[in-house]
């Protein structure tokens, strides 16, 4: 595994390419469905790049994710029925979720390995039952929003590419940062970056607090596009190993990874799914066990080296003879 | 008064269970430093199997632990020799992925199977109570109750007396020295496996009597078993004897004084309290 990921161009081209796909299709072909399949992965990009930022830079596998997703959706919903204007809401959405995870992260993260991931999921669970329970946001019916008459597609659409192309560049720009180094660092060994001076306390809920803003922000654009929330959906489990399945599909601890794993359980969720909806869990095991067990550095290094085998054959084929 | 003591005394025998429902996360944990996310499923297979041999011969729920019992050995080897031994050299998350992974696949097969209907397992007894002073103590409980005092007893004896027992607490105490004093740790670690899942799908069988049957039976004990054993000490009995029985009170009492919808909520935020609290204490 790479220390600092998404080094290679190859990965980069791909998910260049998969990035340029979603953001020219609405525009090339316009109907509702491709719209529509432009903004999840919009979507699914910002969530699973703001996981990748703890998950995969840090190492801390969390399966709590819903909860911040579920406090931008309600925090979006909740404002809008109250009469402030939906792109208002967003700000509020995403420091509503910075701070909830900032909350929570704050002790759960000096966990380390299994046991983050079991505290995360004790949190979300938590966090749905009790929104459940909760009767001013609707308790477990949810908040049906009202449809808006001028923004139509055009607005989510530019909205959904910001976001996401936001999250990617957050993500990339992290990376190279002293915080970046921080993570990696714990993530190798968390003893020895402490020994070394990382302040690994602040630097993970510094990155956690970034991915909740960003998670959050994903929560109210996903009310904004599905005019639903309920927390089942919002806050539900299934949110939270699809982000976990996304990266590591993609390529775990890279900034392409999380592009290229959205685009493929995209594919997966809409043509595959869409036909054989009463398998989606054993799928969803079946992928995760696959890719543990047989390709844990995900989709990443493989496109690495089919486009690196494929430039050789161009090289080769341009000069006949030719060494390499 | 006598409304609180019916209270506390339901809390305490749930609470038996749930202790012997969460040991086996905690043995499979102290032997193969693994965390064994397919508890949930074999507390899953254990409620429908039990359900199953109900619903088709008639057979009680104490008696199917005849069957779930070496059923949930057999599973637990088959799962730890299949699949677990090939990690086990990596980090420890990557485990409990590829075991999450097991319990999606056993979810999706039991929704395919009997649907997402709840069920319900009822005998004979299943409504009896009777009178102890001035409450009235359910039946079914006090039975459960008991059987997971005795399955602790044996299980005690077990580690304590027999040899295969002293080779899983060698394998747990130091796996290097285990292994250099003759001690075959693979083998030992497929036992300890298959006990933990014996240990699960058997408490699915005795909570039949008194939980409904649906496929995401697992997914709501799994994280009390987490939380039982975590509280407790990982592979401490009696700790967790107590732990499970803490959690029990402490659920009834909050659907006593504040609202049944927030039972699980209290497992939860225990569940991390006892996380943070319990590592910050041992560094």
């Amino acid at each position: 595994m790479t220390v600092f990921g998404g080094r290679r161009p190859a990965w980069r081209l791909w998910a260049l390419a998969v990035l340029a796909v979603a953001l020219a299709a609405p525009i090339l072909v316009a109907n509702p469905y491709t719209s529509r399949l432009s903004q999840l992965l919009f979507l699914n990009v910002a969530l699973a790049s703001a996981w990748n930022l703890i998950g995969g830079f840090a190492g801390q596998i969390s399966f709590g994710n819903s909860s911040l997703f579920g406090v931008g959706a309600y925090a979006t919903a909740m404002l809008w029925l109250a009469g402030v204007p939906p792109l208002l809401t967003m700000p509020v959405a995403a420091a509503a979720a910075a701070a909830y995870g900032a909350a929570w992260g704050w002790p759960c993260l000096r966990l380390r390995g299994p046991y983050f991931a079991i505290a995360t999921i004790g949190v979300a669970e938590a966090t749905r039952i009790a929104v459940n329970q909760f009767d001013p946001a609707g308790g477990a019916s949810g908040l049906t929003l009202p449809i808006e008459q001028d923004a139509g597609g055009g607005a989510l659409y530019v909205m959904g590419a910001v976001l996401a192309l936001g999250s990617v560049l957050v993500s990339d720009r992290i990376r190279r940062s002293r915080l970046g180094l921080g993570l990696f660092a714990l993530r190798e060994d968390a003893q020895a970056a402490a020994a070394s001076g990382v302040n690994v306390a602040r630097q993970q809920v510094v990155a956690f607090a970034i991915a909740a803003a960003l998670t959050g922000l994903a929560g109210s654009y996903y009310a904004q596009f599905t005019l639903y929330v309920v927390p089942e959906k919002v806050f539900g489990f299934d949110l939270s190993i699809s982000l976990v399945l996304m990266v590591l599909v993609g390529g775990i601890g890279t900034v392409a990874g999380p592009i290229l794993g959205a685009a493929v359980y995209l594919i997966l969720e809409q043509f595959v799914l869409a036909s054989l909806p009463d398998i989606h869990l054993a799928m969803f095991g079946l992928l995760l066990m696959g890719i543990v067990l047989f390709e844990p550095g995900g989709l990443a290094p493989r496109l690495a080296q089919a486009g690196s085998g494929a430039r050789s054959l161009i090289r080769r084929w341009r000069r006949p003879g030719g060494t390499s | 008064m006598a409304d609180l003591l019916s209270v506390l005394v339901s809390g305490v025998l749930v609470g038996t269970v749930y202790a012997y429902m969460a040991y086996g996360l905690g043995l499979i944990y102290g032997v193969l430093r693994v965390v064994n996310l397919a508890h949930g499923a074999f507390l899953t297979l254990g409620v429908y199997v039990t359900w199953w041999l109900h619903a088709a011969f008639g057979l009680d729920p104490l008696v199917s632990l005849l069957v779930t019992v070496p059923l949930g050995f057999f599973l637990g080897a088959l799962v730890e020799r299949s699949l677990v031994f090939r990690l086990r050299d990596s980090p420890p998350v990557t485990t409990l992925l590829l075991l999450f992974g097991v319990w999606l696949i056993v979810r999706n097969v039991l929704y395919l199977i009997f649907g997402g209907a709840d069920r319900s397992l009822l005998t004979d007894y299943s409504l009896e109570s009777f009178a102890m002073g001035p409450l009235a103590v359910s039946l079914p409980r006090v039975i459960v109750a008991v059987f997971s005092l005795l399955g602790f007893l044996v299980l005690a004896l077990l580690l304590k007396k027999a040899w295969a027992g002293l080779a899983l607490r060698a394998v747990a105490g130091d796996r290097e020295a285990a292994s250099l004093s003759g001690i075959p740790v693979n083998r030992v670690w497929a036992v300890a496996f298959g006990i933990g899942s014996a240990l699960a799908m058997s408490a699915g069988s005795l909570m039949s009597l008194f939980y409904s049957v649906t496929p995401e039976f697992g997914a709501r004990f799994l994280l009390k078993s987490f939380c039982v054993v975590v509280l407790g000490g990982l592979t401490n009995m009696g700790g967790i004897l107590v732990a499970g029985v803490a959690l029990g009170v402490a659920e009834d009492l909050t659907a006593f004084y504040f609202h049944t919808g927030y039972r699980d909520v209290v497992s939860f935020i225990v569940l991390v309290l006892a996380l943070v609290l319990r590592r910050a204490d041992t560094g």
